[in-house]
Order: structure tokens, then C-alpha cells, then sequence
């Protein structure tokens, strides 16, 4: 780390303002550019899509490089989502569905090493 | 100030306007206060992720070499692992305050899409209250109103909405201060970021809902995976538009 202290501080106020401003912009625009009808119906998936889009390609972290071949399905991180996701669609117990998966991960990650 | 008569349409209030109950401070009021737990209880099952996402952050702005008064100064005041964890690897002086400044604010591009769903719930609130609330949603907390936000006048969800997000910023910024303070002693493997990454699955997992729902999933993991290796987390951002359109594409009426 190279930075001084008060460069530190500046980028601390810098990196404030643009959490502000992106959680902020569009709560900050006039009404006529706020999306309406289709697109604001649509834009209710963006917590989703965006939930997917930062752990899907964690899950498939293995996967991404190496050439297809069945051992992939025995790959911890793999199994550990598809577990969990069964388990939460079929008991609806978040909790639960997060032990069981890690537990799946866990114990294939210590047969696997 | 949540007095303002700017604060949602009055009418749908189910107190009477000059009832006394009706002057209770904001945290006071019965009907909030039950909301806001109801907010809290709702991101209950998040807390375990976000609390193992604090952890891993915390420890990386320690490994970083960041002293301990900037550390917490980013946990408390910046408030978004994404730019934090944007920002960490550049702090080994091979960037200027501009460039970590931009960089963080592209990976923070999918708030600006938070902000257009949040915009249309918050329209009426006060300003003050407003931004403040916008400042503090992050995925958890809207993924949880999104599922909710049928229910109630307002300024109750507001409540809803802000019970959620204060007991998320509550298990984030201790779970970081911990990570700070433990950075030494923890062993800090992999595993524990992934269980973290485990339960931000398990949130989306049950928002899979309808044809717009599986639309937006699948475009979203596709594109997430494609983009993966793109830089600044652009592919995140992708992954998001491509989520929407999709849900634009399939449906009429967004996900409930």
C-alpha cells in the first residue's frame, strides 16, 4: 500500500459519493425519467438477476475452464448449489437448505481431496 | 418528518389523520414498529451470508495493509463491499484515487438499476428520508420488499423496507469490525466466502418465479457466465440488463 493517510480519507469520501449516487440516481431524477409500465414491471427481476449474476459464475468456478466430462458432477461448489436449491424449493426453509448445502460442499470437498 | 403531507396518500391510512396515535414518532408507531420488525425478520435467512461476506471483507481490508481508523472508516461510511472489494487490489499503487474512484463505480452499476425499481415506492417520501434509505438498500433487504411490496400504505413499507436494512447493515458492519479485528487469528480459506456466496443463492432460489422469473434467471446466469472474466464486474452489470430484458421479453406483468 502506497497510499498516505489523507489520500486514504479522500478516496474513502470519493468512494461515499459514488455509493450515494449510484443507490441514489434514479430516486434523484425528475418523474418523466422514471421507467414506466413495462420496463418498471420488468425491472422488479433486477434483484434476481443481479443475485445470479454475482453467484452463478462462483458456482461454476470449476466448470468455467476445464472441458466437459462427468466428473464435473461431482463438483463440490456444483453440488452444494444444486442441494441447496432443491432442498429450499422443496421445504421453503432457507436455513435449512443452507446447512444441508454446505454440508454437501464440505463433505465432497473432503472426499474429493 | 414523517409527518409531511408529501408522505404518501393519506386516504389509505388506516389511522385517522388526527388521531393522536397518528403523532407517534416514526419508530413509535405501532403499525411501523411491526413493519419494520416484520422487515427485519423477513432478511433473517440472508444474515448468515452477508455476516460471511462481512467477515471476508473485513479480513481483506487488513491484508491490504489498511490501518485500523480507514478500515473502519470504510465499513461505516462507504457501506458497499462492492467498491470496497473493487478498490482493495488497486491499492498497491499501481492506480490513482480517480481511477479506483471510476472503477468503483462501475462495479457499482447495478445499484443504478436498484435505484430505478426503488424510485417508483419511494417517489413520495421526503427527501431526506429518501436518500437515506436509498443509501442503505442493498440486495438483500430489496430482494426481500420486491416480495412484499404489495402489502400496506407507504409509509409502512417504508418501514418494511428499513427494518429490513437496518438489521443488514447492523450484521455487516459488525461481522466486518470482526473481521478487522480477527484478521491475524482467522484462518481464512475460501470455503467461508462460499458459504457466504451459498446463502446470496439461497436468496435468489426462491424469487424464480412465473415466466418473467425464469426468463430473467436464465438470461442472467448465462450472461453471467459468459461475461464472467470481463473486467470491473461489467459482466455482473450485463448479466443484470440481459435478467431485465429477458423478463421484458417474457411477460407483461414483472415477476411476483
Amino acid at each position: 500500500m502506497t497510499q498516505s493517510p489523507a489520500e486514504l480519507w479522500v478516496l474513502i469520501a470519493l468512494l461515499t459519493l459514488v455509493t450515494l449516487l449510484a443507490r441514489n440516481l434514479f430516486l434523484l431524477l425528475p418523474p418523466a425519467w422514471q421507467p414506466r409500465g413495462r420496463v418498471a414491471d420488468a425491472l422488479r427481476v433486477a434483484p434476481l438477476a443481479a443475485l445470479l449474476a454475482i453467484t452463478v459464475p462462483e458456482i461454476a468456478l470449476n466448470l468455467r475452464a476445464a472441458p466437459i466430462s462427468p466428473s464435473m458432477l461431482a463438483d463440490p461448489r456444483l453440488v452444494a448449489a444444486v442441494v441447496l436449491a432443491l432442498v429450499l424449493r422443496a421445504t421453503k426453509r432457507p436455513l435449512l437448505a443452507l446447512v444441508l448445502g454446505s454440508a454437501a460442499f464440505f463433505a465432497l470437498g473432503a472426499w474429493a481431496a | 418528518m414523517i409527518r409531511s403531507p408529501a408522505f404518501g396518500p393519506r386516504r389509505r391510512d388506516p389511522m385517522p389523520s388526527l388521531s393522536p396515535r397518528y403523532r407517534h414518532p416514526y419508530h413509535r408507531h405501532p403499525v411501523r414498529r411491526a413493519e419494520f420488525v416484520a422487515g427485519a425478520r423477513a432478511v433473517l435467512s440472508a444474515l448468515p451470508g452477508i455476516a460471511a461476506w462481512g467477515l471476508v471483507t473485513g479480513v481483506a481490508m487488513v491484508k491490504v495493509g489498511l490501518e485500523l481508523a480507514p478500515a473502519l472508516g470504510m465499513t461505516f461510511i462507504v457501506y458497499s463491499g462492492t467498491s470496497q472489494l473493487a478498490v482493495l487490489p488497486m491499492l498497491d499503487g499501481s492506480a490513482g484515487l480517480l481511477a479506483m474512484t471510476a472503477a468503483a463505480a462501475v462495479a457499482n452499476l447495478r445499484f443504478v438499476v436498484y435505484s430505478a425499481v426503488l424510485s417508483r415506492h419511494l417517489r413520495r417520501v421526503p427527501l431526506g428520508l429518501r436518500l437515506g434509505t436509498g443509501f442503505w438498500t442493498i440486495d438483500a433487504p430489496l430482494a426481500a420488499f420486491m416480495q412484499r411490496q404489495q402489502a400496506g400504505p407507504l409509509r409502512q413499507r417504508v418501514a418494511f423496507l428499513n427494518g429490513a436494512n437496518a438489521i443488514v447493515a447492523l450484521t455487516w458492519c459488525t461481522s466486518s469490525v470482526l473481521g478487522i479485528a480477527l484478521a491475524a487469528v482467522l484462518p481464512m480459506g475460501p470455503e467461508l466466502a462460499y458459504i457466504g456466496l451459498l446463502a446470496l443463492f439461497a436468496l435468489a432460489v426462491p424469487l424464480v418465479q412465473g415466466r418473467p422469473g425464469w426468463a430473467a434467471a436464465a438470461a442472467s446466469a448465462g450472461v453471467a457466465l459468459l461475461a464472467a472474466d470481463w473486467p470491473h464486474r461489467l459482466g455482473t452489470f450485463a448479466a443484470v440488463l440481459a435478467g431485465v430484458a429477458a423478463a421484458l421479453w417474457a411477460g407483461r406483468r414483472g415477476v411476483r
